[in-house]
């Protein structure tokens, strides 16, 4: 275990002396984010200040017994002492690998590491940061994997949900975001304010930057716009829909820039949204009246089907009735004739002939002669 | 049995079988019906439509005579047919009239309530009143009989009649009672369809007080929430509240309205009506009164 603490020195000296670049090793061998250790440098770095230090001393009393229990007593000896008094071995150094294990385990109080000050994270600005921070990633983690989809309708709804994400961040947060950045807050220096703003100013480039298809696809919108309605009824919804296109499936031709020029006439006359949605919306609403046609016509066949179950069971009783007296019929009538042609009437019937033609051979002859 | 084809001969033989004279005192019906129907039949070949209409009346009366109500119903309403060729507007609704209730004497609803809606097409044209008279009455044999599922389509011709007659709130009125009819047989679509032809009307007859009674009154219904047509409305009836004369415009060239009856989707291309201010008066009069009710309570 002395090893253990020998080499961690070493490795953070590595760390202090590099300060911003890290290494990937690491105590808990999570992954290391750059701008939390950057914040865990400025964290220790601001360990001058008493009342940083006191606060921090009692996360850290709280929070490492949590997870510097596997490591060595020589560990629990020092976290008893307390963070404030450093002994012999507690070092600068040490205090660094402790915080950049607290740091990673407790990654979503980044907000709070950011400004430093303060720790509980009841600011309002901090707390709105870190949600668009966090959505702004989620969206970057979108569209990677919708590069790598194979599957278009994945795409396509994972585009939609980035458009949507980046449309609610642009009118929704931002303005908070910068009416908030520009509260002064109790605790923070003028710089830190001054960083608030520039932080706030470049998040719509941020977000703007986050890839979701439509940018490539303003370029075709063009066509799908006009297309769309040209064809009119004819709804193609082939695979021109998703934006994920390479520039090489653009090829500037006379016509497409004569659409383009279309389209962006088109969207100069509506009041166009902050993101490039009026081609699709128009395709949507072509699919959406086909469909409901569709449910209209459905419906109505469905009521006209119940209307007709009652008349078929009628008609289903009925003719089982007259099928039931024909059957009856029938048997009588094939029992009479059974009766009519019965072997006895037969017999009776040829002996019968055979007198007559008897006789009337008899008459012949007579009257031959 | 004659087999002779000259109808008018059948006729007189028929006729003579059946007036009862010194020698006769039984008039033979049931040679006399067959009589009828054969010349009838013949009459109707040779397109004398006059004299085959009375050959079927009296082979009808022939009927009835040897108590087959149902075959006498038919051969009325193929009287009633003829009459209808020759244009004699009370005789095609007598006879149909009088099918119908020989079908109830025969306990068969629907046939009688066919015959009345033939009999009211016929005379749509000429006898409006007539028809709806009749149209009414079919509608309510189907529903005693508990038919309603075929009262649909008279239901909306009735009301399309209504409106040819410019009698809007009658036409609502045939339209609320289709809804009440698809409530009982669960067909959901034509309910709220007919609720919504419903609203339109009263809106094309500038009744907007009507129309927002008969939306509460559908608002009840828990299927008409649920569906498209009501939100429709909803939007249809806020755009008249707040005068947009555009937007009202805009949502009735809406698809939704495309699927109902196509009079009605004339009236609802023709809104708005009348002039909407108006009606913006109307109701922030109504509303002016009622805030001050709430802050007394408050």
């Amino acid at each position: 275990k002395p090893k253990t603490a020998a080499s961690r020195p070493s490795q953070s000296t590595n760390r202090t002396s590099s300060g911003g670049a890290r290494p990937t090793a690491s105590p808990p061998a999570v992954q290391p984010v750059p701008s939390i250790l950057t914040r865990a440098g400025a964290v220790v770095s601001s360990l001058s200040s008493s009342p940083v230090r006191s606060s921090f001393g009692s996360l850290a009393a709280r929070v490492v017994p949590r997870f510097l229990r596997p490591q060595s007593s020589s560990r629990a000896r020092l976290r008893r002492q307390g963070g404030g008094s450093r002994g012999a071995r507690m070092t600068v150094i040490d205090l660094l690998t402790r915080v950049d294990a607290i740091c990673q385990k407790y990654d979503k109080y980044d907000v709070d590491k950011l400004n430093g000050a303060n720790v509980a994270g009841d600011d309002p600005f901090a707390r709105l940061y870190g949600s668009v921070d966090a959505d702004i990633n989620q969206c970057v983690e979108k569209a990677e994997s919708a590069k790598q989809e194979k599957n278009r309708a994945t795409v396509v709804a994972l585009n939609a949900e980035i458009r949507r994400t980046k449309a609610k961040l642009l009118e929704e947060d931002l303005p908070k975001l910068q009416r908030l950045a520009l509260k002064k807050v109790k605790g923070l220096t003028k710089e830190e304010i001054a960083m608030r703003s520039d932080l706030v100013a470049a998040l719509p480039d941020r977000i703007h930057s986050i890839p979701d298809g439509s940018s490539t696809a303003t370029k075709k919108n063009g066509t799908w716009g006009a297309s769309g309605s040209r064809t009119g009824g004819a709804i193609k919804f082939d695979s021109t829909a998703d934006g994920n296109f390479d520039d090489e499936y653009f090829k500037g031709t006379e016509e497409s820039n004569q659409f383009r020029q279309e389209y962006e006439m088109r969207r100069m006359k509506q009041a166009h949204p902050p993101i490039h949605f009026s081609s699709l919306d128009e395709g949507l609403d072509i699919i959406g009246e086909g469909l409901e046609t569709l449910k209209n016509m459905a419906s109505d066949m469905n009521e006209e089907l119940d209307r007709q179950v009652p008349l078929m069971d009628e008609m289903d009783d009925k003719v089982d009735r007259a099928n039931a007296d024909l059957k009856n019929t029938n048997v009588r009538l094939k029992e009479t004739v059974l009766q009519m042609r019965s072997s006895r009437n037969f017999c009776v019937d040829i002996i019968l002939l055979c007198i007559i033609l008897g006789i009337a051979a008899y008459l012949y002859n007579v009257l031959k002669k | 049995m004659s087999s002779s084809s000259d109808p008018d001969k059948l006729m007189a033989k028929a006729d003579k079988l059946t007036k009862l004279s010194f020698t006769r005192w039984n008039a033979d019906w049931k040679t006399a019906t067959s009589l009828y129907e054969q010349a009838a039949i013949a009459y109707r070949f040779k397109k004398d439509n006059e004299k085959a209409k009375d050959a079927f009346e009296k082979a009808s009366k022939g009927q009835e005579m040897i108590s087959s109500p149902w075959d006498a119903a038919k051969h009325l309403e193929s009287a009633a047919a003829l009459a209808k060729e020759l244009g004699r507007w009370n005789e095609v609704s007598d006879f149909y009239r009088r099918a119908s209730e020989l079908y109830r004497e025969c306990g068969r609803a629907q046939p009688a309530s066919d015959a009345l809606a033939k009999g009211a097409s016929a005379l749509e044209e000429k006898a409006p009143e007539e028809a709806i008279k009749m149209y009414d009455e079919a509608c309510t044999l189907l529903e005693e009989d508990g038919k309603e599922q075929m009262a649909f389509d008279l239901y909306r011709s009735a009301a399309a009649l209504y409106v040819k007659l410019e009698k809007y709130s009658d036409a609502a009125s045939f339209f609320l009672r289709l809804g009440t009819a698809a409530d009982k047989c669960n067909a959901i679509n034509s309910q709220c369809k007919a609720y919504l032809s419903a609203i339109v009307i009263y809106l094309y007859a500038h009744d907007f007080q009507q129309a927002q009674k008969c939306y509460n009154d559908c608002s009840e219904v828990q299927a008409f929430l649920n569906s498209d047509q009501n939100r429709c409305a909803m939007k249809l009836l806020s755009a008249y509240e707040e005068g947009d004369v555009e937007e009202v415009k805009r949502l009735a060239q809406s698809s939704a309205f495309n699927h109902l009856d196509h009079v009605v989707i004339r009236l609802a291309r023709k809104l708005p009506t009348g002039d909407l201010q108006a009606i913006k008066k109307d109701t922030a009069a109504d509303d002016g009164e009622e805030p001050l009710d709430e802050d007394d309570l408050t």
